[in-house]
This record gives C-alpha cells, sequence and structure tokens, in this order.
C-alpha cells in the first residue's frame, strides 16, 4: 500500500551525513583558486584596463554651454528647477515620493538644507567684491518683492529660450524687462567660467570639505551630466543602472533594479523610486527566506538539476 | 599603463521592444549561463581511493 | 584550581575564557574547522565557486587596500594607480559572476536542507550587502561615473528615506562607507557563512525514494528504488 507520507521537514533527514568520505585538501584547494583567480584578475587588467572618464566641473559647463548654465541659474533663483522643488532631505518646498501613506522622504525631514536662490546665486555673487554695479544689483533684486521677482525671472526665462552664445562664451538675448538679473546672471557665468563657482559652492562653509552634493545638485539641474549619460546610455530609461562608460561591462548584478523602470506604472510615475525599492525590498527578504516559501524552495525538487549535479553519486549508489 | 584592448568607445547595443542592453553586459551575463552549464556537467576528476567511513 | 574544572562548587565561578573556548571548540573542533575529508558526493565543478567568490573578494580587498595607501586620487594620474584600480574593478566582476554562479548552484542544490537555513540566510546577505559595497566605490571614483551614479542613486535613497544619513553625493561618507564599514560587515558575513558550511558540512544530495510506508530512509542515503521522486 502505499501511503501518502507527510512531508518531512528534511531537517533531520538531511543533517548528517552518514555516508563515506574521501581525501581533501582545503588549504590547496583554496590556494589554487586563489592563484587562478589573481591569474583571471591580471588577465583582464592587462588586456582592458579601467575606465576613468573625467568629471565634468561648473567651469567646463559654464564655458561649452553657457546658455544652459545661465537657464539653471535662473531656475535655482527662482526656485523652479529640480533641486529647489525637491523635497525632503533638501528643502520642503516638495512633497517628496510615496506610496499610499508612506512617505518616508517627507518623515525622515530636511537633513541636508539647500536654499537654492540664496546658496546657488545670492551668496557666490556677494563674495565677488569690487563691483558696485553688481553689489547694487542684488540689493534691488533682495528689496523687490517676490511677484517682482518672479517677473523679471519668469521673462529672462522664456528669452533665454532664444539666447546666442557671444563673444568670450557670454550668453546674449533681446531686450526685455528683467530687472538686475541679466547683471547678476553675467556675473555669476563669469565667475563659473573663471573655477570660482566649483570651489566656493564647496567650500561656502568650511576649508576642509569632502561634500560635494551642492555642486553636483546644480549640476545635475542643468543639461551637462545627462548629455554625457545619454551619449553613454547612462539614463534611467536605458538600462542605465546596468551600464558602464566605454565598452567596459556594468553592474550586471543590477539588471532586476533597473528592469522595473523600463516598464509601466514605474516608467510613467513620479513615485518611481520608491515603488522599486519597495519591491526590491520585499524579493530581497523573499531571497533571504526562500528556505521557508513554500513552492519557491520546491522548485529543486521540481526540476531537477541536482540529478546531474550528484549524478556520481547516485550512480554509485544504483552500483 | 595602456591596455592592450582600448574600451573606450561606445558598444554596441541589442535592442528589442524595451529590451536594451550592452554587448559587454549580454556577454557576461551568457558566460555566467555557459560557465554555470559546464560546471555541473563537466565531470570532477575523482580519485580512486577508496571511501571511508566518517573519519 | 586547574583550568577547566567543573567540581559543582566552581560553577558559580566558570570562567567566561573557558564557557566561550568550550562552546566553540565543541561547534567547530580542529578536524571539522580544518577538515581532511570530505563527504563522498561532493563530485562536481558548481562545488569550487564559493572559494572562487572568496578569492575574488580578497584579491578585491587586496587591490582595494593598495588604493587606499595612496589616497582617493592617485589612479586618476599614476599607471601603476590605474593598474590596481583596473585589478580593483576586474576582481569586483569575478566577485560577482563567480558568486550569482555559486548561487545558483546552491539553490538548485537546496542547499538550505538539513538545518542549513542560517548558511542560506548568510550567503544571501552577504550578496546583498556586497551591492551597495559596490555603490559606494562606483561613487567614490571621483570620475564622471561618480558624479552621475550619485546624482541618480541618490533619488532612490531619498524616496526610501535613507538619503537622510547616507548621502550618495557626500564624498567622505561613501569613501568611509566604501573603505571600512560595508567591507567589514561582508567579511563578517562571508566568514559566518564559512564557518557554518565547516559546521554543519555541505548538504547531502536528495533521497531518491518511494514514497511507501516501507519504513525510514537508510541513513546514507542510498537509493532505494531507481528514477523515482524524492
Amino acid at each position: 500500500m502505499i501511503r501518502r507520507r507527510r512531508r518531512p521537514l528534511d531537517v533531520d533527514r538531511y543533517r548528517e551525513w552518514k555516508g563515506g568520505y574521501r581525501s581533501y585538501d582545503l588549504i590547496k584547494e583554496f590556494s589554487i583558486a586563489l592563484g587562478v583567480v589573481l591569474a583571471i584578475t591580471l588577465l583582464l587588467t592587462v588586456l582592458f584596463s579601467s575606465p576613468d572618464a573625467k568629471p565634468s566641473t561648473i567651469r567646463q559647463w559654464s564655458r561649452s554651454d553657457p546658455v544652459d548654465f545661465v537657464t539653471t541659474a535662473v531656475s535655482e533663483l527662482n526656485g523652479t528647477s529640480g533641486t529647489a522643488t525637491y523635497g525632503p532631505p533638501y528643502n520642503h518646498n516638495g512633497p517628496g515620493q510615496h506610496e499610499w501613506f508612506i512617505n518616508p522622504q517627507k518623515w525622515l525631514g530636511v537633513s541636508h538644507p539647500i536654499n537654492t536662490s540664496r546658496d546657488y546665486v545670492l551668496a557666490p555673487l556677494a563674495s565677488i567684491t569690487g563691483q558696485p554695479r553688481l553689489k547694487s544689483a542684488i540689493a534691488t533684486y533682495e528689496a523687490a518683492s517676490s511677484k517682482q521677482q518672479t517677473a523679471w525671472t519668469g521673462a529672462y526665462s522664456s528669452a533665454l529660450g532664444k539666447a546666442k552664445v557671444g563673444p568670450g562664451d557670454s550668453v546674449t538675448l533681446s531686450q526685455g524687462s528683467y530687472g538686475p538679473v541679466p547683471t547678476m546672471m553675467n556675473s555669476l557665468l563669469t565667475l563659473a567660467q573663471a573655477g570660482g563657482l566649483d570651489g566656493a559652492l564647496l567650500t561656502s562653509k568650511h576649508f576642509y570639505q569632502t561634500d560635494y552634493t551642492k555642486p553636483l545638485l546644480f549640476m545635475a539641474d542643468g543639461s551637462v551630466l545627462a548629455n554625457r549619460a545619454q551619449a553613454e546610455h547612462l539614463l534611467g530609461n536605458q538600462w542605465g543602472m546596468m551600464n558602464e562608460t566605454g565598452s567596459y561591462p556594468g553592474q550586471s548584478w543590477l539588471w532586476l533594479y533597473t528592469f522595473w523602470y523600463q516598464i509601466k506604472p514605474f516608467s510613467t510615475s513620479a513615485n518611481a523610486d520608491i515603488l522599486v525599492m519597495t519591491i526590491m525590498g520585499v524579493l530581497s527578504l523573499a531571497f533571504i527566506l526562500v528556505p521557508l516559501i513554500p513552492g519557491v524552495r520546491d522548485v529543486p525538487r521540481w526540476i531537477p538539476v541536482y540529478r546531474l549535479i550528484w549524478r556520481d553519486h547516485y550512480r554509485a549508489s544504483a552500483g | 599603463m595602456a591596455a592592450i584592448f582600448n574600451l573606450n568607445h561606445h558598444p554596441g547595443y541589442v535592442h528589442w521592444h524595451f529590451f536594451l542592453m550592452s554587448w559587454p553586459n549580454i556577454i557576461v551575463i551568457v558566460a555566467m549561463l555557459v560557465v554555470f552549464a559546464l560546471a555541473i556537467a563537466i565531470p570532477f576528476p575523482r580519485s580512486h581511493e577508496p571511501t571511508e567511513q566518517r573519519p | 584550581m586547574s583550568v577547566g574544572s567543573h567540581t559543582p562548587g566552581s560553577r558559580e565561578r566558570r570562567s567566561w575564557t573557558v564557557a566561550v573556548r568550550e562552546r566553540a571548540v565543541g561547534a567547530l573542533p580542529p578536524e571539522k574547522l580544518l577538515a581532511d575529508k570530505q563527504p563522498s558526493y561532493v563530485s562536481s565543478w558548481i562545488y569550487v565557486f564559493g572559494v572562487l567568490s572568496i578569492a575574488a573578494l580578497l584579491i578585491c580587498i587586496a587591490s582595494g587596500l593598495v588604493l587606499t595607501l595612496k589616497g582617493p586620487a592617485w589612479w586618476h594620474y599614476t599607471g601603476v594607480g590605474l593598474f590596481f584600480n583596473s585589478m580593483h574593478l576586474w576582481a569586483t566582476e569575478l566577485f560577482f559572476f563567480f558568486l550569482v554562479i555559486h548561487l545558483w548552484g546552491k539553490f538548485w542544490m537546496a542547499a538550505w536542507r538539513g538545518g542549513r537555513f542560517k548558511t542560506w540566510a548568510t550567503g544571501a546577505l552577504a550578496f546583498l550587502v556586497s551591492i551597495p559595497t559596490a555603490l559606494t566605490g562606483y561613487v567614490s571614483q571621483q570620475n564622471f561615473d561618480a558624479q552621475w551614479i550619485s546624482t541618480q542613486a541618490k533619488d532612490a535613497m531619498n524616496a526610501a528615506g535613507i538619503g537622510s544619513f547616507f548621502n550618495l553625493t557626500n564624498f567622505g561618507q561613501m569613501y568611509s562607507y566604501h573603505v571600512l564599514i560595508l567591507p567589514g560587515v561582508v567579511i563578517f558575513l562571508v566568514v559566518v557563512h564559512v564557518l557554518l558550511v565547516r559546521k554543519r558540512g555541505v548538504v547531502p544530495p536528495f533521497e531518491v525514494r518511494k514514497t511507501t510506508a516501507d519504513g525510514p530512509p537508510g541513513p546514507d542515503g542510498r537509493q532505494t528504488e531507481s528514477g523515482l521522486k524524492p
């Protein structure tokens, strides 16, 4: 009679091997493995080296694309840039990403405060001395009402859409009612093209500094990094998370992370990051808990790859 | 110390609907699958010493 | 009083050192820790991918150590620095390559059986912690790659709420995580994982037997009938 046995927990059944043993040299195996991997690593190093695409700087950006630089600077001044409207951890000007009522970005608060108009425009301009016209322009801007400031910067932004690059990488645009904004932007552009803004954004508070958040967010608000990234297929919608600059293999182990960003609803959602992080968090937990998940833990039994792995053992046992 | 092969150029890509992957990454993933299959398929050299019971 | 005495009267004054030593040696006697015998069923190339992963990790650490000796900017300006950076990168690629194959092998062997859940769990955790370890390395490169990855991945960190204390655009913080904190966690997990493998042994093969009322399976895993389900 065949009685269906209750599935054993596998704990006692497979806890201890009571069968035969063979000699084995653990240290020798490790030494051989180390030698083999070292040889492969050396070979790959000699054949391919490693990528090192030089970083962009604000100085380079302001010289190669002054219109984009000034467009970004104005958006920082009038609080419409990506960083200005980001929300926590930089400011309270955006809701942050959320799924249903879960909003960890907001819950963790503003830990790296950035006031874009002050930090990216007004403070660097205030550090420039010996320029009374600039000082007057800044004073005029700061004294104006927010409605007036918005009108000036809005008109200037619209005109930038048809701006041209003038002599000395300056920005030329049509006449309009921009108030003190052109004077401020031209001075900021000059400061950036001289390399002063890179340093000012990094060391604004301390001499020694290793936090590149401010200059990086400023550049990320513009097109300089994204243009380079698109050329290298590093954008989010290009499976960029997996890729590397040049023809180097990238991070193939991130395939599932980047996959979600390619399909709806994630590819069109403003909350894509928190949704994907949640999915990957759940899957990571499931990965750790595979032995406890019915069905998943039975797959190796149902698809008997083990018969190939242990074919010598099964043959010896049958013989 | 220059590399023998310069990989500082754009790679080719496989693009099919939303699937877009560089050839270097495809090669690495395919190599993983191939090496896994070979690791299981290739016989492991066994010594002919008799097995002994638990040491 | 002799070391390790267990007279009833001395139980309250039992040495912590002795207790820890006896527990450790009990769990992992030297002949188990550095065994020179392995079960006869360990007879496949798939079994070498664990040690290959460890070897790649060690080369990654060693090349990383050289990079830290000369500081984070060194490799941009010298051929020797670029050489060690390349060793570090390819060792990382090989680490993940071998680790994934090791993981596939262990899955298809259902290597968690026989009370080996912790072995599986520590291995899975080591893989998962390796991913941010690599990420912090990529954002510590101080080149365009680092600029792009940090400004993009920061959105995922911020959305999950951890951006407030794990700032990818803060080079100093990320370098510390990459050089010390996360490799420390990975190494700890790998050590625990390997000690668990030494303690519990490599998982035995599935027993292939008929599900009948014939009695419990034989202790040596012998196949009682051929071609049947486990």
